[in-house]
């Protein structure tokens, strides 16, 4: 018996160990739900720091007092410092600010464009060893100054910024730009032989900044809408090669993006009517997993097949059409020639592997050293897409 | 150092505890430094490879129940034999100890405690080490059976979860960096598995059930070993894996089930803390037992202090002064053990009716 209770009371130290050190008290300590990173003057960089106001969020989220949507954000408070380095930009935030700063809630980390190739490596793989931050934390980049998007935030019907970050980058109804993860962007820039994408975080007068029309001229892109109201939208997509930012796309190349990928469910797509084209015909795209890349070397082709379920959405047949099923079909026909558009223009023009092809391939090698010195750049250059959408 | 017939149902959760709790730390990746994207094949070639040594061992050095491998060592070799063998299983079971003391400690650090010293988290683990090494075996063996099964599943269900989500090509090329294969870069791999030596100690029961029950164990925890190897490679792309360090932390960091299911990092603190500190008093437990018997002495309360003392601070040296140094000891005293107990396979003679336990 007296063996057991010892056994027993050996279980002791683990809840000890628990509360001695390293407490935080939650009223002593600043959480930083946003950081913008932007090229200072010098050798130097502006750290934008978005400091959550959870008195401001319980204020503006009490029931019964509706308020009038303020033009500030006053959920958060932003601070910018300009510093050769991150820890330094964070140690002297400690000189006027009375709380201790933690990451474990920061929700959203976004790079001006500005940022050369080094300063988006290095301070992406800083944030992701640090133990507050998490792998999931979203990442984007802003055309303009990072600060500049960051300070135009002012959620709607959202009192909580932090919140709708997390929502805005996460969520996959957000069709017109894909997400990224801190964990996964870090993973493609370091290993180096993989192209990736970010979110573009820009104002909602400029989702227009990177337009790129369509050389099928039956598919209607969102690339003429406005966005006005908003001050800060995600829209877009940046590509990078090998980690430095090459080139951006436009909300219906990232729709195309998401839809292959599998980033997003369902959406709609408005083609012009075969017969009148003065009218549009919207459909449903439903999708249930992303689309499967298959190579073939000696014959230079890349199939890609996508199943689908796209219905028409329309209450009557419009002329000319026989059934809803001749409908789909000429609408299957258009997405094949848009995607086919869309691949050979990413693959062939911008030379970026953002689909990650080569990683198709890999199960045909057997050793590391054969698999690094495969050039799958100059095959996917000139291969030809063919594209097979699949109607369920 | 025998365990009573009666429980060799702990021997189950004792024999998967020593053969998968160095998940918690840095040994698995040495797969991964070596083979690259060939860590999960290397890795089962090298647990299918023990599991052979592993059975050739265990059916020379077990098959009389009365008598414990000190004796068989006296038998066959002498004298010499006998304190031969126990000085290896001695400086073996204080190295490991030290490394098991050194490695939990920075993993609790890293996953919870960034301000705390590092000596401060030892303290915990020595402490309740200390204290079961005052109990018996057969006393650890029931915390082992009331904890481990729900640790077993927790750490399973947390890399299952990981491993859906990650992408599989990073599995590929499957053979990896193989032309690293050399001999000693694939032995050390097997330091992962090297507290298993330690069954010998407990001289388990020669009959064929427990036999099995050894083996079914050992793949067991061999399972979550593979488990979390296998989730690595296809979590952390190659060569980026190879640099990292803490594989279960990195991974546990990707856990996400959704906005308010994330963050899990208390439990494993918890899970590798009963876990180190169960595994760390085992350890102890057996180094009062050796001591107890090679010296003859009564009270275990005396032994206790002089062994939680000096291997608290030989962790402290190995996570310190000495962290480079750390695998070297490990590997040379699991390979001086090793080979002691091959030698002693090879030669070990059997029958006559000589029994003394001492």
């Amino acid at each position: 018996m007296k063996t057991k209770i010892f056994a027993l009371f050996m279980l002791f130290p683990v809840i000890f160990l628990t509360g001695c050190y390293d407490l935080k008290e939650i009223d002593e300590t600043a959480y930083i739900v946003a950081l913008g990173i932007d090229n200072g003057s010098e050798n130097n960089f502006s750290y934008t720091f978005q400091f959550s106001s959870p008195l401001s969020i319980m204020e503006n989220s009490a029931e019964g007092q509706p308020e009038p949507k303020k033009e500030e954000n006053s959920s958060v408070t932003t601070l910018t410092i300009m510093a050769p380095d991150f820890y330094i930009a964070k140690n002297l935030t400690n000189n006027f600010l009375s709380k201790n700063i933690d990451m474990s809630h920061l929700k959203l980390i976004v790079f001006s464009a500005e940022v050369d190739e080094t300063g988006i490596t290095k301070h992406s793989q800083l944030l992701l060893r640090e133990r507050e931050v998490r792998p999931h934390t979203s990442i984007a980049i802003s055309p303009d100054l990072a600060a500049d998007y960051l300070k135009n935030v002012n959620p709607e019907l959202e009192s909580n910024t932090s919140k709708y970050y997390e929502l805005m980058s996460l969520r996959s109804n957000n069709i017109y730009t894909p997400s990224q993860k801190l964990h996964d962007f870090v993973d493609s820039i370091e290993t180096r032989d993989r192209d990736t994408t970010l979110p573009i975080a820009t104002k909602g007068e400029n989702v227009n900044v990177f337009p790129k029309d369509s050389h099928i001229h039956e598919w209607i892109t969102p690339s003429a809408s406005e966005i006005s109201a908003k001050h800060s939208v995600l829209c877009g997509m940046a590509v990078f090669e090998g980690g430095k930012l090459t080139s951006a796309m436009d909300a219906d190349s990232s729709m195309l993006f998401n839809f292959l990928s599998h980033n997003i469910e369902n959406f709609v797509v408005s083609i012009k009517d075969n017969y009148n084209p003065t009218e549009a015909l919207s459909f449903r795209i439903i999708t249930t997993r992303p689309a499967s890349f298959n190579i073939d070397l000696k014959k230079k082709e890349i199939q890609v097949s996508q199943k689908c379920e796209i219905s028409f959405l329309g209450s009557h047949i419009p002329k000319g059409y026989a059934s809803k099923q001749a409908i789909s079909d000429y609408a299957l026909s258009i997405l094949n020639m848009r995607v086919t558009d869309f691949l050979t223009h990413t693959y062939h023009t911008q030379t970026a592997d953002i689909f990650n092809l080569k990683d198709c391939i890999r199960k045909d090698f057997f050793l590391w050293e054969d698999w690094n010195t495969f050039d799958f750049e100059s095959f996917y250059k000139t291969a030809d897409f063919i594209v097979d959408i699949k109607n369920l | 150092m025998n365990l009573n017939p009666a429980s060799t149902s702990y021997l189950l959760h004792i024999v998967i505890s020593l053969s998968a709790y160095r998940i918690f730390t840095n040994l698995p990746l040495s797969f991964t430094r070596f083979f690259g994207t060939g860590a999960p094949l290397f890795s089962l070639i090298a647990g299918l490879l023990f599991l052979a040594i592993l059975f050739i061992l265990t059916k020379r050095l077990s098959r009389d129940d009365r008598e414990s491998i000190f004796s068989s060592a006296e038998k066959t070799f002498g004298i010499f034999g006998k304190y031969s063998l126990f000085i290896l299983f001695f400086i073996y079971l204080f190295v490991s100890s030290a490394f098991l003391v050194s490695e939990f400690s920075s993993f609790s650090k890293l996953v919870a405690f960034p301000l705390s010293p590092r000596w401060f988290i030892a303290i915990f683990f020595v402490l309740a080490a200390s204290i079961a090494a005052l109990s018996t075996i057969e006393s650890l063996g029931k915390l082992f059976t009331l904890f481990l099964p729900l640790s077993f599943l927790i750490i399973a269900f947390f890399l299952v979860t990981v491993l859906f989500e990650s992408p599989t090509e990073n599995l590929f090329p499957i053979m990896g960096t193989a032309e690293n294969f050399t001999l000693p870069n694939f032995s050390s791999c097997f330091l992962v598995f090297s507290d298993m030596l330690l069954i010998f100690l407990l001289k388990p029961k020669s009959s064929k059930a427990t036999h099995k029950t050894i083996f079914r164990s050992f793949i067991l925890g061999f399972a979550i070993v593979f488990l979390l190897i296998l989730t690595y490679t296809a979590k952390i792309p190659y060569p980026l894996s190879k640099d990292e360090s803490f594989p279960l932390y990195l991974l546990v960091k990707e856990v996400y089930y959704g906005r308010f299911f994330q963050r899990i990092d208390a439990i494993v603190l918890l899970v590798s803390a009963i876990w180190g500190m169960l595994n760390l008093g085992l350890n102890f437990r057996l180094l009062v037992c050796l001591i107890q018997n090679m010296f003859n002495i009564k009270n275990r309360f005396v032994t206790v202090f002089p062994i939680s003392a000096s291997v608290f601070f030989a962790a402290l040296f190995l996570s310190q002064a000495l962290s480079h140094l750390s695998l070297f000891f490990l590997a040379l005293s699991s390979g001086l053990l090793f080979a002691g107990l091959l030698i002693l396979a090879i030669f070990i003679k059997k029958g006559g009716n000589t029994y003394n336990e001492n």
